[in-house]
């Protein structure tokens, strides 16, 4: 019964909106026709639509040319600003990626100097002419010899500095890194043939490096010229 | 003024015949994609007081519903590629309306909603029902409301129904859309439609009974 009653209410729902067709909405009529109740359904829907339609018809009054032009101005605000960010959403990663990789390359190439750089090619470098010392055992100086400081390898044995000027000043010597221990040998031809002596303090500078003692030593030098300035 | 005038109606906005307006509006719709920001203007134009008008019954109060459609037509215009069928802008616009309705009512819920008849009663800014009523001798409205009691309980009840029993209700049966856009914004079937509306309405007989005499 109740099922029955709610299936005549949806049927003059429909019927209400004009959406009830063909052979139900006759039948619908029919119905409404003889039966009292029906019809008293009916007019409690029209009733309540024309309640919703009163109520619907009720807008309250808006600034239409106002909000077409904030509209207007938000779209051109929020576009720009989109394209802004998508421009950044697109970018800002292939960027950071490739500033993290500059970085990276730039972080180890510095360790890697840092780490062989003093055990890689052998420089000079002073107030005087200096000179790239690579595998080339050989030194060419021109000029005077002076306040000259000479880098090298544990793997250099030998150094020959030829320099057809004086020799005068401080000649530093760093064999290897700070880590690295120099060999005997090195130290040896490094010094031998400069006119000069190492001291024993000296000498266990570069025989002993430690992290803040590099394992350079600096010898004063007098010496009259020599030409070539062999180290053997 | 509140009065919602015929010519008013977004559903037909170009003139009488249906299918140059159906044109009409595609062209612009296919210009807009393309990019044409004034082209969206106009289709924003066409829907813009129905959007509001639905957005209104869904939160009762005009300041949010104004800025909620305004919500709404950017979001469409930055997502327009997303629109397959571009004959079906009406409907994928309110559709947007809707869901930002329900999360706005949703969000809000410590927030308490003035109902147009608060509004048209209390001392508000005057972006109300009320006030619009008294406002305008252009947008006077045809009949009054039956009485004041009845509007605040005609919001109450609707803000009470069942989520697509409201939409349905308020988008077929109060704001006259075409039951087969209101099934496209609900994502259902016309005869489902047809049975919201139904639903919603004997619940709103019920509630309203003392009302409706």
């Amino acid at each position: 019964m109740k099922a029955d009653t709610q299936h005549l209410e949806f049927l003059i729902s429909q019927y209400v909106d004009g959406s009830l067709d063909g052979a139900a909405k006759r039948t619908l009529e029919q119905q409404l026709a003889v039966d009292p109740a029906a019809r008293n359904i009916l007019k409690e829907y029209r009733d309540l639509q024309d309640v919703l339609d009163d109520y619907g018809n009720r807008i309250p009054l808006i600034n239409w040319t106002d909000f077409d032009n904030k509209l207007a101005a938000r779209i051109e605000k929020e576009t720009v600003g989109s394209a802004s960010r998508i421009f950044w959403q697109r970018w800002a990663r292939p960027v950071a990626a490739a500033a993290c990789l500059l970085l990276a390359a730039s972080l180890g190439y510095s360790w890697h100097a840092y780490k062989h750089g003093s055990s890689g090619d052998p420089t000079i470098a002073g107030a005087g002419p200096a000179t790239n010392l690579p595998a080339a055992k050989v030194v060419r100086v021109d000029g005077p010899l002076a306040d000259m400081r000479v880098a090298t390898s544990p793997s250099i044995r030998k150094v020959t500095i030829e320099t057809p000027g004086e020799v005068a000043g401080n000649i530093s010597v760093a064999i290897g890194s700070p880590h690295e221990m120099a060999p005997e040998s090195a130290i040896d031809s490094a010094m031998a043939g400069m006119g000069g002596d190492l001291s024993n303090e000296a000498r266990r500078a570069l025989r002993l490096p430690t992290a803040n003692q590099p394992s350079s030593v600096t010898a004063g030098l007098t010496t009259q010229p020599r030409d070539p300035f062999d180290v053997p | 003024m509140s009065q919602r005038m015929a010519s008013d109606n977004p559903t037909q906005p170009q003139g009488n015949d249906p299918a140059a307006a159906a044109a009409a509006e595609l062209a612009l719709v296919l210009a807009a994609k393309a990019g044409d920001r004034a082209a969206f203007g106009k289709l924003a134009q066409l829907y813009q007081r129905q959007c509001a008008a639905v957005a209104l019954r869904l939160l009762g109060n005009t300041h949010d519903a104004t800025e909620l459609v305004q919500d709404a037509l950017v979001k469409a215009y930055k997502n327009l590629d997303q629109l397959q069928q571009s004959e079906r802008f009406g409907p994928w616009l309110m559709r947007i309306v809707t869901n930002l309705a329900l999360n706005f009512r949703r969000g809000r819920a410590r927030r308490s909603a003035i109902s147009l008849e608060q509004t048209s009663g209390g001392d508000s800014d005057g972006d109300d029902l009320r006030a619009s009523v008294e406002g305008s001798e252009l947008d006077r409205p045809e009949r009054p409301l039956t009485s004041a009691e009845l509007g605040d309980a005609m919001q109450k009840a609707i803000a009470s129904l069942p989520e697509k029993q409201r939409l349905a209700l308020v988008m077929f049966a109060i704001e006259k859309m075409p039951q087969k856009d209101v099934a496209d914004v609900l994502s259902c079937s016309v005869e489902a439609v047809k049975w919201h509306v139904f639903e919603a309405r004997r619940k709103l007989k019920g509630m309203l009974a003392e009302h409706l005499g």
